[in-house]
């Protein structure tokens, strides 16, 4: 009862915090929306849910079902974002100090973080499912509300994943390698992984999967195919997500009442949420329990060895297994012991006329902002230089180009975010022009990052003569830096710049010529560089804004 | 050299009042601005800081506006807030060049203002070690130095000795004086024994409002002949507490000696005392209507 009243009270806490927040209620903003747009009119430029050129009518049963399982996919990926912070939180507002003095054991604190995650995701769920409501009447295609039909997909399909969702967000949280842009990096491919996963289960037969998508579409292709004689469910082209299509494709609708709930399928998405409880048990397993000197420790104990292997260890220095505070006394004790004059020390005054605008020292600094720590990384832009120099042009262009600068994107995601991350704010914002100095330095040194990953593959053009293809790789370069410094300023976050730019590098893989920035899908295009070009400045333009506001609140 | 805070107000988001028509002039020295958690004293620091932007009223450095104009005060403004950050994978070198590179002094003059700051801030032997591994002392000195890079003739200082054990804390005090004869030196904290050592003029503040502003002799002399101390019974200290403005008590082996202020002598044994600083922040900050006496 003790443990029911913990979980209650931890998730509670968590939750109000968290919808009291502006962020909140964009998030239910954006699911309102997402209740609209995923039931498209017939006549629109895109499709969400469709066999070939059928859908089924909006009734309840469809726009349920069809809604659940394009949240399920869409609040899965935002969500993640959403609500990956509340460990993070605790950890930066000290609350977890507080918490870990408590009787909370470790798993009862993931579980309970899991919890109010899910509480998050789920209100979002809830105003989607609601906004379906409207929009069965909106369309009017079928006017006949039934609420079961409507409701319990959101129930089964959606919320089970949700869960799994909210519990992986607890699990990267406390798995230390996770916690940063790694982690946010790495789901966007795993959900990539489970969409893709999903899309086997178009054939008719049923499977369990996280989508719910091996439950609905058998029944879905099976109503198709008794409509429509020509339809073929074993070779149809099933589409589910926003396709956007070059002109209006006009669809034909076909009637399907729903799933036919079984034994089997309530047990298959029962086992998601033992999976999400499973997960957030085994997140239980690294979280440090807000013990700082935990990694702390380890990294003291890491620099310890180099520093043993290289022969670099004083006889001064404190014995390895040591705790991180009596570390932190001995360098007290060094920083006085050491001192070399402490008192009456005369401060020479700075004569008038020594002061500058050191632009290029403040480049400096940020790129050694970027720099700093990155001992294996530049393996990476080696690695990929030689590709450029040494691979079929094509295959540079296509391939070396996005991976070279997919590398950078966790440097990338920093620049504009790290006077928030780090609270140095106050310092640099009462400096002499933070806005032409400090911003545009940190601007230069994510542009210098551009052609440190990628500089090779711009030489290769030149000795190839490829103008068009430089000139796109130019923009390239400026445009990373500038969403990554635009996104972070506006969000003092990095998770947008990741998601996004993630999004658009696998995009570009992918050959989506529109999103296409750096020029590896159709060199030979002018038009696309000269816009991508203008967004880049309208970016810069954003950032600056975003920092002026920041700047005199 | 002159500092000028006219009728200056801030109300955020949501109606709260952060500062209200507050006025003050100030000249060189040290001025230590005392309160209250909530008065207000961080938003007027960062106001003159030029971080945040005042909703009524201008403040002047030299005649000119500083909410138009900042980038005037900001090169020659140094600034140590209450809750700042570092970069932990900089060195405090490294830091220290980069906060002198944003504040604009040339690369020569920076290096060597550094080194002086160093020595004076006892990081010498620190100087190469990232800041991540730094003490929260260790750091709030890195903060000191940075505040001190650009020789700056407005020093803001926020709650500066926070974190310092008693040695450092004695030598900031001390070198919070010698600066304070060529420049404008604000101090805000809640040690008042920091300001009774280095303060030449103090304000208090409370609620958003400037309560008064002297010298601090001149706020003793407000005070003189209403502080009081006498003994009494354990049990009665709970109603000798609600009843006066109690600055300070002593156990002893027959009861407890209390300190309190007070307009008329508050009992029968009880003898005046030399007036400190405390004693006069009581006066005028806690509320009158539970006290036995009534400010002046």
């Amino acid at each position: 009862m003790k443990a029911l009243r913990r979980f209650y009270h931890l998730a509670r806490a968590d939750f109000l915090e968290r919808v009291r927040r502006h962020g909140f209620l964009v998030a239910l903003l954006f699911s309102v929306y997402a209740g609209y747009a995923f039931l498209p009119p017939n006549n629109s430029r895109y499709v969400t849910l469709v066999m070939s050129h059928h859908r089924g009518i909006y009734n309840s049963a469809w726009i349920g079902t069809a809604v659940a399982m394009l949240s399920g996919a869409f609040v899965s990926l935002i969500g993640f974002f959403v609500v990956k912070n509340a460990v993070e939180r605790d950890r930066r507002t000290g609350v977890g100090q507080i918490l870990a003095t408590t009787p909370i054991s470790r798993l009862q604190y993931t579980i309970g973080k899991t919890l109010s995650n899910f509480a998050v995701l789920a209100a979002m769920t809830t105003v989607v499912a609601l906004a379906c409501v409207g929009m069965q009447f909106l369309r009017g295609e079928d006017t006949t509300f039934n609420a079961l039909q409507m409701f319990v997909p959101f129930v089964l399909l959606t919320l089970p994943l949700l869960l799994v969702v909210s519990a992986v967000a607890v699990f990267f949280e406390t798995m230390p390698v996770l916690r940063g842009g790694i982690g946010n990096v790495a789901f966007i491919f795993m959900w990539g992984g489970l969409l893709s996963g999903s899309a086997i289960s178009r054939h008719l037969q049923a499977h369990n999967d996280p989508l719910g998508s091996g439950i609905a579409l058998p029944g879905m292709l099976r109503a198709c195919q008794a409509a429509f004689s020509d339809f073929d469910p074993a070779n149809a082209s099933v589409s589910m997500g926003i396709n956007i299509q070059d002109k209006a494709v006009p669809l034909t609708t076909f009637a399907w009442n729903g799933i036919d709930w079984t034994a089997q399928y309530l047990w298959w998405r029962l086992s998601w949420v033992l999976a999400a409880l499973g997960v957030a048990a085994v997140a239980a397993i690294p979280f440090d329990r807000f013990d700082t000197a935990r990694s702390r420790g380890l990294r003291v104990g890491r620099r310890r060895r180099r520093r043993s292997l290289s022969g670099e260890q004083s006889a001064a220095a404190p014995q390895a297994g040591m705790d991180a505070g009596i570390v932190r006394e001995d360098a007290e004790e060094r920083g006085v012991r050491g001192r070399r004059r402490t008192d009456n020390v005369a401060l020479t005054p700075l004569a008038a006329g020594t002061h500058s605008a050191r632009f290029g020292a403040m480049v400096w600094a940020e790129w050694k902002l970027i720099v700093r720590g990155l001992r294996w990384w530049y393996a990476g832009p080696l690695g990929i230089s030689i590709a450029a120099l040494t691979a079929p042009l094509a295959g540079v262009r296509a391939i070396v180009l996005p991976l070279a600068w997919f590398w950078p994107v966790l440097q990338w995601s920093k620049l504009g975010t790290r006077e928030a991350t780090y609270n140095t704010e106050p310092v640099f914002f009462s400096a002499p022009h933070p806005l032409s100095r400090q911003l545009m330095a940190t601007w230069v040194a994510g542009v210098m990052l551009s052609v440190v990953a990628a500089g090779t593959v711009a030489l290769r053009y030149v000795i190839a003569g490829e103008w068009h293809a430089l000139i796109a790789w130019c923009v390239g370069a400026a445009f990373a830096p500038s969403l990554a410094v635009a996104l972070g300023t506006w969000t003092r976050s990095g998770k947008a710049f990741e998601a996004i730019y993630t999004g658009l590098c696998y995009a570009i893989i992918q050959s989506a010529a529109p999103l296409d920035f750096m020029g590896a899908v159709d060199a030979a295009s002018f038009r696309r560089p000269v816009n991508f070009a203008l967004l880049t400045a309208l970016l810069l333009l954003l950032a600056l804004w975003g920092r002026q506001r920041r700047l005199r609140n | 050299m002159k500092l000028s805070i006219e009728h200056v107000g801030k109300t955020y988001r949501g109606g709260t009042r952060g500062l209200d028509d507050f006025s003050l002039e100030l000249e060189p020295g040290v001025l230590g601005l005392l309160g209250p958690n909530g008065a207000g004293k961080s938003t007027l620091m960062r106001i003159l800081a030029t971080i945040t932007k005042p909703t009524d009223g201008t403040v002047t450095w030299n005649g000119t506006n500083i909410v138009k104009s900042p980038d005037g005060l900001r090169s020659v403004l140094g600034y140590l807030p209450q809750d700042f950050g570092v970069y932990p994978n900089l060195t405090a070198q490294e830091f220290l060049e980069y906060v002198a590179a944003a504040k604009g002094i040339e690369h020569a003059a920076a290096r060597r203002r550094i080194q002086e700051l160093l020595v004076l801030v006892n990081l010498v032997d620190a100087r190469k070690r990232a800041l991540g591994g730094f003490s929260g002392g260790m750091r709030q000195r890195v903060g000191i130095a940075q505040a001190l890079l650009n020789d700056p003739r407005l020093l803001i200082v926020d709650e500066p000795t926070a974190g310092l054990d008693p040695e450092e804390r004695v030598r900031f005090r001390n070198l919070l004086s010698d600066l304070s004869g060529e420049r404008i030196v604000i101090l805000s904290t809640h040690i008042v024994s920091d300001v009774e050592a280095t303060a030449t003029h103090i304000a208090l503040i409370n609620r958003g409002r400037l309560v008064v502003s002297a010298p601090p002799e001149a706020l003793l002399q407000k005070v003189e002949g209403r502080v009081w101390e006498w003994m009494v019974p354990s049990s009665d200290l709970t109603d000798v507490k609600a009843r006066f403005r109690v600055s300070a008590t002593l156990r002893r082996s027959d009861g407890v000696r209390v300190r309190a202020v007070s307009d008329m002598q508050p009992a029968a044994g009880a003898q005046p005392a030399s007036p400190n600083l405390e004693d006069a922040y009581l006066l005028f900050i806690n509320p009158a209507e539970n006290a036995g006496a009534q400010v002046a």
